[in-house]
């Protein structure tokens, strides 16, 4: 059945097969507003997935990020929107990302933020959040697709700092050299084959770059990593 | 020689960067980052050219003696080889 979705402020439709699809995109479908193109999922969609997940999930799975990775090359070059790894906070409607290979503790990190300031910390995205600059503001949106813990929520907060994230026994925080970021963020972002798209993501990630804080962030996971972290980022 | 087609440089700040496009991709999804020299060298690469040749421009970009430059360019082709970029 096709659906209507805004995702990052962009409408378009998406033929959805699966239940599971449906409800993981469920918060941001539309219905007034007129799509700007359309997403259909073929078996051979479904099957490039699964070679390209390190686990064994059921077809439904597959289609949901099917979905994801056609909307991602989509928009890239007519809406200056791409993908990026990382779990994804706002604070004072300034958006914080912690970036790092899967399994160094983005999310047991983020939580370390959630449990010493609550009241200030709202979670955009735990995963796969989009990026997209809009009248040359770098801003995080929320996705269906929010990660193991599904956290997040479908929200627009403008890109403050961006954090690659490590794990050590004690905490720190401090810059990390342009050339390093580069390296590191685009390990971090889907890297087309079309070379014409390469440059325009390369073009996007410099722009981000240049306009966000970027930090080397090591943490332990005692509360301390969350709030040498929010001192150093947060200060103004 | 020559860089294999389905290698893209741009340049961050002080740093470049080289990553795989196209067919370049399907072996390939390393990303190489280099400093201005190694710029320089790829860039060279990108049209056919000999070592004598590429050595010579290192020699009248950077100003340094025949032996710094030959030492240095070999290495950075050595480098290049290794890791499949080169056409010989």
């Amino acid at each position: 059945m096709i659906f209507r979705y805004k995702i990052a402020e962009i409408v378009f439709e998406a033929d959805i097969r699966y239940r599971f699809t449906y409800n993981v995109m469920k918060d941001y479908l539309v219905d007034d507003e007129p799509a700007r193109f359309s997403i259909v999922i073929s078996d051979e969609d479904i099957e490039k997935e699964k070679n390209l997940s390190p686990y064994d999930l059921n077809d439904a799975s597959y289609e949901s990020t099917a979905v994801y990775r056609k909307f991602i090359y989509e928009v890239m070059d007519k809406y200056d929107a791409f993908f990026f790894h990382c779990s994804s906070i706002a604070v004072d409607n300034k958006a914080i990302m912690f970036t790092a290979k899967s399994g160094t503790g983005k999310s047991t990190h983020r939580n370390l933020w959630l449990k010493n300031f609550a009241d200030k910390v709202t979670v955009i995205n735990d995963d796969k959040p989009i990026i997209r600059k809009i009248d040359g503001v770098f801003y995080v949106f929320g996705t269906p697709w929010q990660g193991k813990e599904n956290f997040g929520a479908n929200i627009k907060v403008p890109a403050k700092a961006l954090c690659f994230l490590s794990r050590s026994e004690k905490n720190s925080i401090g810059p990390i050299k342009t050339s390093d970021v580069v390296a590191k963020a685009l390990n971090q972002t889907v890297r087309p084959k079309d070379p014409r798209l390469m440059i325009k993501l390369l073009d996007l990630l410099d722009g981000f770059i240049s306009q966000v804080d970027c930090y080397d962030l090591r943490v332990n996971m005692d509360d301390e990593a969350a709030i040498i972290a929010y001192n150093e980022i947060v200060k103004d | 020689m020559k860089i294999k087609d389905g290698f893209l440089l741009r340049q961050f700040g002080e740093g470049s960067i080289v990553v795989a496009v196209g067919e370049g991709s399907e072996n390939f999804n390393k990303l190489i980052t280099l400093n201005s020299v190694g710029a320089f060298i790829f860039k060279k690469l990108g049209n056919d050219i000999t070592r004598e040749e590429l050595i010579k421009s290192v020699i009248d970009r950077y100003d340094i003696d025949k032996e710094t430059a030959e030492r240095d360019t070999d290495a950075f082709i050595g480098k290049l080889k290794e890791a499949g970029l080169l056409d010989a």
